[in-house]
C-alpha cells in the first residue's frame, strides 16, 4: 500500500503531537480517522485535513473507554475497509509528589496514558491479524526510560507503554505484517504543560528547549514508512535514553537535582486537576508557544553572550595596553 | 432486564462486523442449481415458444443464519468465482449465494443474448426460488445494474442493496471512452483474477460479452436508483479507472444511501480486495440494524 492508500487512526488528535500527526498524515493523502474527547476541536481539525487532501472520519471517544475504542476501530474498517496505521498518542500529565497527590488523579493518569494505549492496541490488533498486517505506533516518552521527580504517574505509565509495546511485538511475531513502534519524545512544545494537573504549588514550564510537535509527527510518519522498535525524538531525548541505559543512577540524580529546578517557575499556582477528567475549552492547537519563548530567551542570552564577549575582549585589550604602556615603547621599536 | 430471550433478540448482542478469530477456517462452497422460467421479453424475441426455462447454477456458502442471506452478483462476462473470496468471508456469519448469471459460467447459455432487464427478471425469479426471507443484494461492476433491476422488480424480497464499483457513468457511456478505460482497469487486476477472467470469457464467448456490455451501456442506473425504497450502499475503490468519485457521489445523492470510498481498492474488489469489501458490507448491515432500532 502506498502512502496515498493508507488508512491512519490517530488518538488524542485534538491538540499537540496528535494534531501535528494528523496534519502530516493528511498531507500525504489517504484516509484519516481522528479521535479525542472534544468533538468540536476534531471537526475543526477535520476541515483542515480535508483541505490538505485526506478523507477524514471524525470519531470522538475517550481512550479510557475500552468499548469506545473498539467502536472507533470498527467504524474505521466499516468506512475504509482497512486500518493500516494506528497511532496511540493520547496522554495527560500530572505534577506533584507521589504521596501528596490524590489517588484518583494518579489512577486517572495511568488510565489515560497506559490503559488508553492498551485499549487502542486491543481494539486494532484483531483487525491487523485479519488483514495480515498493520503498523502500531505508541507514543511513550524519554520518561519511559528514566524516572523524574514529581511525575511518578506519568513516568510509570510511559514505562508501561514501552513494556506493553514490547510484549505486543513479541505476541504478534506470527503475523509478519504487524509491526509495533515506540516513539520517545523529550519535552515537546504542546499545550500538555499548561493543561497538566498540578499539585506542586508552582507553575510548570518545559525543561530545556522543547522540540516542536511537528518534529515528533515527522518521526511518527517515518515509523509508518520504515518501522523501528524505538525512536527517540530530538537530541536531548536521544542523549537521555542513552545515558539512562549506561549510567542510570547518575541520570536519576542529575534529573532530581538539575532538571527539577528547571521544570518549575517561581510562580505560585493553586492545585488543579488540569484536563484529567474534563477536556479544557482551550488549547486545541499543536503548540503552546514555548519554543517561541525559548527562542526569545536564547536571543536575549545570545545578545548577553556577545556583549560579554565584547566586554571581555575590550578588557583584555585594555589590560594589555595598560601593561604595554608601562614599557618603553620607543625602546622596542628602536631595536 | 429479563432473563427471557426471544429469538429476535439474538441480533441485539451480535454485531455482523467482527474481526475473524485467528485460525478460523473459512467455509467451502456447495453447488446450487435453480431452474427459472425464461423472461417473457426474451421469449418474444426468440423462435422457441413454450416452456423455455433457464438453469442458473451457482455457489452457496453456509447454511442458515440470523442475518439476512447475502447474494453476490458478478460482473461482465465472468462468473461466481470472481466473487468467491468475498463470499467466503461473508459466509462466516451466515448464508451467502453467488449465482452465475444466465450466459456466464456454468449456467445455461440462452441465445439471443439476454439484455440487462431480462437478466434482472431471471435473477428475481431465482431469488424467490432460492431464499425465503429478504436478501442483501451485492452487485459488483455490471452486476450492480442487474441488482438494481431485481430490487425494483421484487422489493419485498430485498433487504438492502450494495452497489460495488457501479458502472456505467453517463458522461462515459460510449464504446470509445469505455474500451481504453477497460484496458487501464485490466492493469489493476491480479494475475489470478486475469486467469479466472480468461477462462470465464472463453466460456461465455466474446460475442456475448460485447452484446451484454452494449445492453449495459443503454441502461440508466442514475434514473432507476432513485426509485429504490431499501437502504443502498455505494462502494468505490480509489484505484478504479471506470468509476469516478463524482459519479459515486451522484448515485449516492440520488438514492439517499451511504457512500464508502476505499483507499487503494481496485475495480474488481470482490476478488482482489475481499477483506475490504466484506468489512464494509457487514458494517453497512450493522448500520441498517442500528438505524432500524433507533427508528422504532
Amino acid at each position: 500500500m502506498g502512502r496515498r492508500d493508507r488508512v491512519v487512526v490517530v488518538t488524542g488528535a485534538s491538540s499537540g503531537i496528535g494534531r501535528a500527526c494528523a496534519l502530516r498524515f493528511a498531507e500525504a493523502g489517504g484516509a484519516l480517522v481522528v479521535t479525542a474527547r472534544r468533538a468540536d476541536a476534531l471537526e475543526e481539525l477535520a476541515t483542515e485535513c480535508r483541505g490538505r487532501g485526506a478523507d477524514v472520519l471524525v470519531a470522538p471517544a475517550d481512550v479510557t473507554d475500552a468499548e469506545a475504542m473498539d467502536r472507533v476501530a470498527a467504524e474505521t474498517v466499516a468506512r475504509f475497509g482497512r486500518v493500516d496505521v494506528w497511532v496511540n498518542n493520547a496522554g495527560v500529565n500530572m505534577y506533584g509528589r507521589t504521596e501528596e497527590v490524590p489517588a484518583r488523579l494518579w489512577h486517572r493518569v495511568v488510565e489515560t496514558n497506559l490503559f488508553g494505549v492498551y485499549h487502542g492496541t486491543r481494539a486494532v490488533l484483531p483487525w491487523f491479524r485479519e488483514q495480515g498486517g498493520g503498523t502500531l505506533i505508541n507514543v511513550s516518552s524519554v520518561l519511559g526510560h528514566t524516572g523524574f521527580p514529581q511525575q511518578s504517574a506519568y513516568a510509570a505509565s510511559k514505562h508501561g507503554i514501552r513494556a506493553l509495546s514490547d510484549c505486543v511485538r513479541q505476541e504478534s511475531l506470527d503475523v509478519k505484517g504487524i509491526v509495533v513502534c515506540t516513539v520517545l519524545p523529550g519535552p515537546v512544545d504542546t499545550p500538555l504543560f499548561r493543561v497538566a494537573a498540578n499539585w506542586t504549588g508552582r507553575k510548570v514550564v518545559p525543561p530545556g528547549r522543547p522540540v516542536s510537535a511537528d518534529r515528533v509527527a515527522a518521526q511518527v510518519l517515518r515509523c509508518a514508512d520504515h518501522p523501528r522498535r524505538e525512536v527517540p525524538v530530538g537530541g536531548a531525548s536521544r542523549f537521555g535514553v542513552l545515558a539512562a541505559r549506561i549510567v542510570p543512577g547518575m541520570v536519576e540524580r542529575a534529573g532530581a537535582r538539575v532538571l527539577s529546578r528547571q521544570h518549575f517557575a517561581d510562580q505560585p499556582t493553586a492545585p488543579s486537576e488540569g484536563n484529567l477528567f474534563e477536556p479544557p475549552d482551550f488549547g486545541a492547537r499543536v503548540d503552546d508557544g514555548w519554543r517561541a519563548g525559548s527562542r526569545r530567551r536564547s536571543r536575549l542570552s545570545r545578545a548577553l553572550l556577545v556583549t560579554g564577549l565584547l566586554l571581555g575582549v575590550a578588557a583584555v585589550i585594555a589590560t594589555a595596553r595598560a601593561g604595554v604602556a608601562g614599557q618603553p615603547i620607543v625602546g622596542r621599536y628602536a631595536r | 432486564m429479563t432473563a427471557l430471550t426471544r429469538p429476535g433478540e439474538v441480533r441485539d448482542l451480535a454485531h455482523d462486523l467482527r474481526p475473524l478469530p485467528p485460525g478460523v477456517e473459512l467455509p467451502g462452497p456447495e453447488e446450487h442449481t435453480v431452474a427459472v422460467p425464461a423472461p417473457a421479453a426474451w421469449r418474444s424475441r426468440t423462435d422457441v415458444h413454450g416452456s423455455a426455462s433457464w438453469r442458473i447454477r451457482g455457489l452457496r456458502w453456509g447454511t442458515r443464519s440470523v442475518r439476512p442471506p447475502i447474494v453476490l452478483v458478478h460482473g461482465l462476462g465472468v462468473a461466481a468465482r470472481m466473487v468467491a473470496p468475498t463470499a467466503r468471508r461473508l459466509a462466516t456469519g451466515g448464508l451467502v449465494f453467488a449465482p452465475d448469471l444466465p450466459g456466464c459460467g456454468r449456467s445455461d447459455k440462452p441465445r439471443p443474448v439476454p439484455t440487462i432487464p431480462e437478466l434482472g427478471e431471471a435473477l428475481a425469479a431465482w431469488l424467490r426460488a432460492s431464499t425465503s426471507g429478504p436478501a442483501v443484494l451485492v452487485g459488483v461492476s455490471m452486476g450492480s445494474q442487474v441488482v438494481l433491476d431485481v430490487a425494483l422488480r421484487v422489493p419485498a424480497a430485498v433487504h438492502a442493496v450494495v452497489l460495488a464499483s457501479p458502472i456505467v457513468e453517463p458522461a462515459r457511456r460510449r464504446w470509445r471512452s469505455q474500451l481504453w478505460r477497460w484496458q487501464v482497469e485490466q492493469a489493476t487486476q491480479s494475475l489470478r483474477l486475469r486467469a479466472i477472467q480468461a477462462g470465464d470469457y472463453r466460456r461465455a464467448g466474446i460475442g456475448r460479452v460485447l452484446r451484454t456490455f452494449s445492453s449495459a451501456l443503454s441502461e440508466r442506473p442514475e434514473e432507476t436508483v432513485g426509485r429504490l425504497r431499501v437502504p443502498v450502499l455505494v462502494c468505490r475503490g480509489t484505484r478504479d479507472p471506470l468509476v469516478s468519485d463524482g459519479w459515486a457521489r451522484d448515485l449516492r445523492a440520488r438514492c439517499g444511501g451511504d457512500l464508502v470510498t476505499l483507499p487503494g481498492v481496485v475495480h474488481a474488489m470482490s476478488h482482489d480486495n475481499p477483506v475490504e469489501l466484506s468489512r464494509v458490507v457487514l458494517g453497512f448491515l450493522d448500520r441498517i440494524e442500528r438505524r432500524r432500532r433507533a427508528g422504532e
